[in-house]
């Protein structure tokens, strides 16, 4: 089965626990899915057989504690502790979508942005500077910031699973990510001068060019998807 | 007894015994834990995971998703070669330790 099966599956049968269960049950689910670095099949397969396991105990009537302990991060890292790594190609797979991802929505947010701005609004011009040189560092720039930006949301989201944040402390921990991310990436470009050879493009061809990336990516999602 | 030391113990005699299992027959997760309970093995359902997920690391066993009798896809878990050369290395080991052990217990008077 491949692990959109299995997630599919995982879906439907956690509909059939009770709500004491499915918070301890989805917890865990959120917490070993966010542990990327392992095999994605290996994960979803494990999560079926805790989920059986779960809705057979639920059938005799016990608690989802003496099954899975009173410490659910700690059952939780032992069990990633004896999983395998992911394969490189695997990780790989998943570092390219992700990459190709964020080209194409940055190129079709700003070519709409622009596009909207000169035609609707009369702001800005019909063609649009670029700089290969500084478009190179910044592409570079901007990517390794997405990537540490992600990184860091995925560790705060692993972090704050288990515990009973109220609303206010988790909106203002993700806010703080945000804005240190966006804080960053702003004062790079703002000081990063023009260099290299020049062109003069219009406006519009960063959105055809963002749908081509986006279309690519969907290609590399969908043949991952039979890999894995 | 400190915590680790029990649970080091008991995680490689249950290593063993669910080796033993999974030799005699291919059983999914629920039933193994049922196994163990029929055999009085007084652990908790859920720390056979770790175990399996080590020994099929270690590749002794293999899992398989296959369709059940009744319905739902399950993993069965399998016993490779290697594994049951571990399960006999296990059972020449266990014969060795059990009786001296037994004996020394006898002596303690608490």
């Amino acid at each position: 089965m491949k692990a959109q099966e299995l997630i599919d599956l995982n879906n439907q049968k956690r509909e059939l626990l009770t709500e004491e269960n499915k918070k301890y049950y989805e917890d865990m689910l959120i917490y070993l899915r966010l542990s990327f670095q392992k095999s994605e099949r290996e994960t979803e397969e494990l999560l079926n057989e805790l989920l059986d396991h779960l809705l057979e105990a639920q059938e005799e009537g016990k608690d989802v504690k003496e099954l899975f302990g009173d410490n659910p991060k700690q059952y939780a890292n032992e069990l990633l502790g004896e999983m395998p790594k992911a394969m490189t190609k695997d990780m790989f797979g998943l570092f390219l979508l992700a990459t190709v991802s964020f080209f194409a929505s940055v190129l079709i947010f700003t070519g709409l942005f622009n596009t909207i701005a000169y035609y609707v609004f009369g702001k800005g011009n019909e063609m649009q500077e670029v700089f290969l040189g500084s478009a190179i560092v910044e592409s570079i720039v901007s990517l390794v910031i997405a990537f540490l930006f992600l990184y860091a949301v995925i560790s705060y989201l692993k972090w704050a699973t288990f515990k009973n944040l109220n609303k206010f402390l988790d909106f203002f921990y993700t806010w703080l990510i945000g804005v240190v991310s966006f804080g960053i990436y702003f004062v790079l470009f703002y000081f990063l001068p023009g260099f290299g050879p020049r062109f003069e493009i219009p406006i519009y061809t960063s959105i055809i060019a963002g749908v081509l990336l986006g279309l690519v990516g969907y290609g590399i999602y969908k043949v991952r998807g039979k890999f894995i | 007894m400190p915590m680790s030391m029990r649970s080091q113990l008991l995680k490689g005699v249950l290593e063993g015994c669910i080796l033993a299992v999974i030799e005699r027959e291919t059983v999914y997760g629920y039933e193994l834990s049922k196994k163990l309970q029929e055999y009085q093995l007084e652990v908790s359902e859920g720390s056979i995971y770790p175990i399996l997920l080590r020994l099929q690391k270690d590749e002794f066993i293999y899992g398989k998703m296959e369709k059940s009798p009744n319905g739902p896809n399950r993993k069965y878990y399998y016993i490779t070669e290697k594994g049951q050369e571990a399960l006999k290395e296990f059972m020449h080991n266990w014969e060795a330790i059990k009786t001296p052990v037994d004996q020394l217990m006898r002596r303690v008077n608490l």
